[in-house]
């Protein structure tokens, strides 16, 4: 009886002792990947940091990585292995979520999934075995921010309409050296491209007006519904300062400006001067409509422009 | 008229910053949440002091430790730097000073120590239920009437009143205040103020009934007048306002008001919308009218819109864009407009910044004037 009892638990020692010390001389193997792949990891080499880990998890396991989703089973299945093995595909995600934000732009969009799919099958390995729940959801928000950050950053073009209506005060020279005053008001319509993401708002346009004012001429004669034209191109950029909803920033705008007055004595005086503005704008966005506000200085003159201007997209690509 | 016109609101200068519409950006559609006034200016209640400390200022000149501590910041906005000694009072006090410059007019540039008040709140009951404030001003003569020869008295009352809310929607405030009408923007010198007389010293004694439940608010103002002024100047009568929040950051309000004194009838009515566009951006749009019958003579009309932008460019930094219109008869050709960048820094609690430019322009058919230009620069520290 005593005899049994001990042949028993020797044969459950050596069975049992052997055992161990197999996983031992596999957690071995991981572990010095695991020291060398983290030792990759603190010089942000994540490429190899990646490639270390995933040779040492699949020399082990010849069906690692996964591929589709994590089923319970499998999970079921890595039951008992080291917890080495957890950190070598905790610190392989984590390479890999690295990598993906590195690599982000220039990575094709079948790659770019190929890489999501496996950041997604180690993570939920990680969770659903329990091991690291937390580490598991931080590399996925990493990715994910990742990808809102792409979107974000995404300019996209369109086309649209311009409604706009400014004043300024100018100095006009009709074949004379004195210059003649002039307050104008001129309503215009134009077209512009708008580059744009969340972060910033790259405008190009033309616009062409129609309007009137007050001209005082040298010799102190006055006329109050002299015709003015304005063909205008200009180039914009804005800062977004929240959600798109509003910007800030500066414009530049060519302006070849014709008026056409009439002197004291009813002859017309005409000149077609071309004009440079540098302009503050500060633009607001309800749903798709734009309300730009703007001012600044005409390059040589001495006063100010001051616009309102909408804008609606007609067409996107 | 409209050279008049354009003279009085180049010497009205000065930028009173105490209540601040736009902040329906953050959410807030009545003055009331910030101010023991419900309809704004004067005073600000432990809460609006906390806000303002936390959520509007820089955080420039707090030490290290407390910076980045919004409880410990809130603790500190008092007039005592912590808790009030005596929990029913409230003193508060405030400076606000001017630089201005007109470029161009060959006059000096100069400062001017626009207003210093110091004023007391007591409050009682839960809720503060019941309120008593008085605020003691010193203003100083306007340039325009410098000179004329006429007494004037430097320290003045801009309010006293007592209010009490009978429910958390209604209450009922009584003496001297600011009129409820329009958009109450603390740029004092704007055609939509002036035009309304409802300027920086233009308060009256009055009941005011005010309500507010949901998305609505509603004052009524039935007032006599400013009861330091001679009796036949006073101008009696009422003034009411309908504010409707229609989203969290957008309302839209209209405004009535009919007064009458010796000399002359005041009738006028305005439209204004507010609205926020994310945080510390806004956009604040009002157009109104105001018809003057004298006793002797014939009525003139004026019409004005204002309109103000706000783009928050850091905490506590924004930029201004500001633009007017008014048509000083409507019945005759010419408007003035009146465009005011400008830049507004709150480098910590308790201090404001701000520089503006005012580019005035006339738009008339029988005479022609140059662009005329201010350059105003501002520093206001409240305790």
């Amino acid at each position: 009886m005593v005899l049994k009892f001990l042949v028993t638990v020797v044969l459950v020692f050596l069975v049992t002792g052997f055992g161990q010390l197999a996983w031992a001389f596999d957690s071995n193997a991981y572990n010095v990947a695991l020291a060398q792949a983290r030792k990759a990891m603190s010089r942000k080499d994540w490429r190899d940091a990646e490639q270390i880990a995933d040779a040492a998890l699949h020399a082990q396991d010849h069906n690692w990585p996964p591929s589709g989703t994590i089923t319970e089973d499998f999970v079921k299945k890595l039951k008992g292995r080291p917890n080495s093995f957890f950190a070598l595909v905790s610190l392989s995600a984590d390479a890999k979520s690295h990598i993906f934000i590195l690599h982000d732009e220039s990575m094709t969009d079948d790659e770019r999934s190929k890489m999501k799919a496996q950041i997604k099958a180690y993570t939920d390995v990680l969770a659903q075995s329990g091991v690291s729940v937390e580490e598991a959801e931080k590399i996925q928000s990493r990715v994910q921010d990742q990808e809102q950050l792409a979107t974000l950053e995404e300019y996209k073009l369109s086309l649209g309409v311009l409604l706009g209506y400014s004043t300024w005060e100018d100095r006009i020279y009709f074949k004379t050296s004195i210059p003649t005053h002039a307050i104008l008001f001129v309503p215009s319509i134009g077209l512009a491209l708008n580059y744009t993401n969340a972060f910033y708002d790259w405008s190009g346009g033309v616009s062409y007006g129609i309007g009137d004012g007050e001209l005082k001429f040298s010799d102190n004669s006055f006329d109050d519904h002299p015709k003015v034209t304005v063909v205008s191109g200009f180039a914009s950029g804005l800062i977004q300062i929240h959600d798109s909803a509003a910007a800030f920033g500066a414009e530049v705008a060519a302006r070849s400006v014709n008026v056409n007055g009439h002197n004291a004595d009813g002859s017309t005086a005409t000149t077609s001067p071309t004009e440079l503005s540098a302009l503050a704008v500060g633009r607001f966005r309800v749903s798709k409509l734009d309300l730009k506000f703007k001012g600044g200085m005409i390059l040589g003159n001495p006063s100010a422009l001051w616009a309102v201007e909408f804008g609606y997209p007609l067409y996107l690509w | 008229m409209i050279r008049v016109y354009l003279l009085l609101s180049l010497f009205l200068i000065g930028v009173k910053s105490f209540a601040y519409p736009n902040y329906i950006s953050y959410g807030y559609q009545s003055c009331m949440s910030c101010h023991f006034n419900p309809m704004g200016n004067g005073p600000l209640t432990d809460y609006g002091r906390s806000v303002a400390a936390t959520e509007l200022t820089d955080r420039l000149l707090w030490p290290e430790s407390i910076r980045n501590d919004d409880e410990k910041l809130a603790d500190k906005s008092g007039f005592f730097f912590g808790k009030s000694p005596i929990n029913w009072l409230r003193p508060s006090a405030s400076y606000r000073g001017l630089y201005y410059n007109m470029p161009g007019s060959g006059q000096p540039s100069k400062w001017i120590n626009m207003d210093a008040s110091a004023a007391l709140v007591a409050k009682f009951f839960n809720n503060d239920k019941l309120i008593i404030v008085g605020q003691v001003s010193y203003a100083p003569r306007p340039v325009e009437t410098q000179g004329d020869g006429k007494a004037y008295s430097e320290m003045r009352s801009r309010e006293h009143y007592i209010g009490y809310r009978f429910t958390k929607s209604f209450g009922v405030y009584a003496g001297l205040m600011d009129k409820a009408f329009g958009i109450r923007v603390p740029d004092h010198i704007t055609f939509s103020r002036i035009l309304t007389r409802n300027d920086q010293d233009d308060q009256t004694h009055g009941v005011l009934l005010h309500y507010l439940q949901g998305n609505t608010e509603i004052a009524l103002q039935p007032f006599v007048g400013n009861l330091v002024q001679e009796k036949n100047v006073r101008q009696q009568g009422y003034t009411t306002q309908i504010g409707y929040r229609t989203g969290e950051t957008t309302r839209l309000g209209a405004s009535y008001s009919s007064s009458k004194s010796d000399f002359a009838t005041l009738n006028m009515y305005s439209l204004d919308a507010r609205t926020g566009f994310g945080k510390g951006n806004s956009l604040l749009v009002e157009v109104g009218q105001t018809m003057t019958k004298p006793e002797l003579g014939d009525s003139v009309t004026n019409r004005y819109v204002f309109l103000q932008n706000q783009w928050l460019l850091h905490r506590g930094l924004s930029s201004i864009i500001t633009a007017e219109m008014m048509q000083p008869d409507i019945h005759a050709n010419g408007e003035i407009y009146r465009f005011g960048p400008g830049i507004q820094y709150f480098p910590t609690y308790r201090m404001e910044l701000r520089a503006d430019i005012y580019d005035t322009r006339t738009h008339s058919s029988t005479y022609y004037t140059d662009d005329t230009w201010m350059v105003t620069g501002q520093v206001h520290l409240w305790f």
